[in-house]
């Protein structure tokens, strides 16, 4: 080969070095949509659930039932099963949280005995069952039902609040966190009582006391 | 006038010629997959939003409103069919497919794409949990499929 063909070849092999950058760049380089995607995605399928759950009533997805119990104790002269199976999903999610009050006294939470500790377990493994079952392992999720606090004295406030989790670790990155809004399926007189059993207290509730029902998906 | 020498000039003009092939071979297989991944990102947020749609408004219509989630399977076609117009009218095709937990297809409307299509712009599909309305006491849980094409 003489020198103009080492000329052409060594300018060839230059080219082929552009092009293969170019290609991998091109590559590289596709867009950067995969993770705005996926949150759109887990966004519409948040929305999805927290709608089903407002919908499909518990005997569509096998039925709920509990034995009464107070403080875990089981109520011998109770008539036996509760069946709840009419009660929408979101109804129950909202039943368990009036299960959990939460005090918070100087800034310290203070949490009261359950009065009903059985249909607390049961509600929970129950939806999370339904939740694991409609997610599909697809993302990991944190369900929390609760009220905005009320104020009783200075010090002291209090409101409801549960929560059902597929994961411990809070330490990745959330895909997106979607509520609804729901009025409470009790009156203001027996959710005030229903604090008063514990807190004996002249609060007067706000007329709109609303529940909000927040779902968090996090990414596999 | 440099003189043409059958051997090594020969052999480098090969070896140049192909080379150059094999780039731009490589060159086309890169943009091709851009494209196409480029295509199906489009893809996918269009069938989400059309999925939204369907979901909150078009088959969540009843006599007394519209509940959004709650899908009627009784949905009347034509208003399928004119959503779906719509969309055809920009170049999309559209099959809906609602089912039930246990498989049972409580809706279906669409077309499977022809070929030609299908190897230009592969169809994309988007799946949500829905719950679906059999009569006024009974709401099941669902999964409502959207399938978008261009």
């Amino acid at each position: 080969m003489d020198k103009r063909g080492q000329g052409y070849a060594i300018d060839m092999l230059v080219f082929a070095l552009m092009v293969a950058l170019s290609c991998s760049i091109l590559i590289k380089a596709s867009p950067n949509e995969s993770n705005a995607l996926n949150d759109r995605y887990s966004a519409n399928l948040a929305t999805s659930v927290l709608q089903t759950f407002q919908n499909v009533t518990a005997g569509e997805v096998g039925g709920f039932g509990y034995k009464p119990d107070i403080i875990g104790l089981l109520v011998p002269w109770s008539s036996g099963e509760r069946d709840l199976r009419y009660k929408t999903l979101a109804q129950l999610l909202v039943e368990d949280m009036l299960c959990n009050l939460r005090v918070e006294v100087g800034g310290r939470d203070i949490l009261p005995l359950k009065p009903n500790q059985e249909f607390d377990r049961q509600v929970r493994k129950f939806l999370k069952a339904t939740l694991d079952e409609i997610i599909g392992g697809r993302f990991d999720y944190s369900l929390v039902a609760r009220t905005n606090p009320i104020d009783f004295s200075p010090a002291a406030r209090v409101h409801f609040e549960t929560s059902i989790e597929s994961f411990s670790d809070n330490g990745r990155l959330q895909a997106c966190s979607e509520t609804v809004r729901m009025c409470l399926p009790i009156t203001q007189q027996e959710l005030l009582s229903s604090i008063q059993d514990i807190y004996p207290t002249n609060l007067s509730l706000e007329p709109e006391t609303l529940v909000e029902i927040t779902l968090s998906l996090w990414s596999k | 006038m440099a003189q043409f020498q059958v051997g090594e000039d020969l052999f480098a003009t090969v070896v140049i010629v192909g080379l150059t092939t094999l780039l731009i071979i490589a060159l086309a297989h890169s943009y091709h997959n851009f494209a196409e991944r480029k295509n199906m990102y489009e893809s996918f947020d269009l069938a989400l939003d059309v999925a939204g749609q369907l979901r909150d408004e078009v088959l969540a219509k009843y006599d007394n409103g519209v509940f959004p989630g709650l899908i009627n399977p009784m949905t009347p076609e034509w208003e399928l069919q004119s959503y779906s117009q719509l969309l055809s009218r920009q170049g999309i095709g559209l099959s809906i497919e609602v089912r039930g937990t246990d498989g049972k297809i409580f809706l279906f409307y669409g077309s499977e794409p022809n070929m030609i299509n299908q190897y230009f712009s592969p169809q994309c599909s988007v799946s949500l949990p829905v719950a679906i309305s059999q009569t006024q006491a009974s709401k099941s849980l669902g999964e409502l499929i959207v399938t978008v094409w261009r």
